[in-house]
């Protein structure tokens, strides 16, 4: 966990720099034309599909992160196999809401 | 003829190890907290909201959506850096290490005063912002 840790971190930071890089588009002459093409291309399928291999690497991510801060905070030990567990079964579960709430987004 | 020697032995660190609960190790927790709360929220309106330009000014003009905004982008900017930071300085002690720091806190306003620009071009039509 501790390398799924630090790699998912490094990921979501480089999306956070490809995101600000899209919403950039803002920003360029005729901007508002530039960002709602943008906007319509990033609908398509196959970045939603994307975005939740992403929200899989953020829940990941997020629910270790809390697993650490109740170990740092709550007596309970790091490497826990029942707080491991609890948190890969918390975030498949988040990430099966996610795409059923999205599948209609993907299959038009 | 030079031969290189490879130490197998642990760096040794000419300052004083850091100590167990430093200004940078609460925050990281603090923005932790902060970012399930912010990213989540950012995550639910964004999802409800048929992105557009006209759209995000509308949303905006609501001053709550500004301070959301701004709280999101410090908080992960921080976290972010902060984290990467704690990666690289296990790598690299010493001068490099400020060396790092030093980059890592200009690049961290930098993205900073980025993300507000491109909020400011939806609030106040930034220049290059020409709508219709």
């Amino acid at each position: 966990m501790f390398i799924a840790h630090r790699i998912s971190g490094l990921l979501i930071l480089g999306y956070l720099y490809l995101h600000l890089i899209l919403l950039s588009a803002v920003l360029l002459p005729h901007g508002a034309k530039h960002f709602n093409a943008v906007a319509g291309v990033v609908k398509a399928p196959l970045f939603i599909g994307a975005d939740l291999v992403l929200f899989g690497i953020v829940l990941v991510h997020g629910l270790n992160g809390i697993r650490l801060i109740v170990a740092d905070f709550g007596g309970m030990i790091r490497s826990s196999r029942l707080g491991i567990w609890l948190t890969m079964t918390t975030a498949a579960l988040l990430l099966g809401l996610g795409v059923l709430v999205l599948l209609p987004d993907i299959v038009r | 003829m030079a031969t290189e020697h490879v130490s197998t032995e642990p760096p040794v660190h000419s300052e004083p190890l850091q100590p167990a609960v430093s200004w940078a190790w609460v925050l990281q927790r603090f923005t932790a907290i902060l970012l399930v709360v912010f990213l989540g929220g950012h995550l639910w309106v964004e999802h409800f909201m048929n992105t557009s330009v006209a759209v995000v000014t509308e949303r905006l003009r609501n001053g709550i959506f500004v301070v959301l905004d701004v709280g999101l982008l410090v908080t992960v900017v921080y976290h972010g850096l902060n984290g990467l930071h704690g990666i690289l300085k296990e790598t690299w002690d010493g001068a490099r290490a400020r060396w790092v720091l030093y980059f890592l806190l200009i690049l961290g306003m930098f993205t900073v005063f980025w993300g507000m620009d491109i909020l400011w071009a939806f609030l106040y039509h930034h220049p290059f912002l020409v709508i219709g």
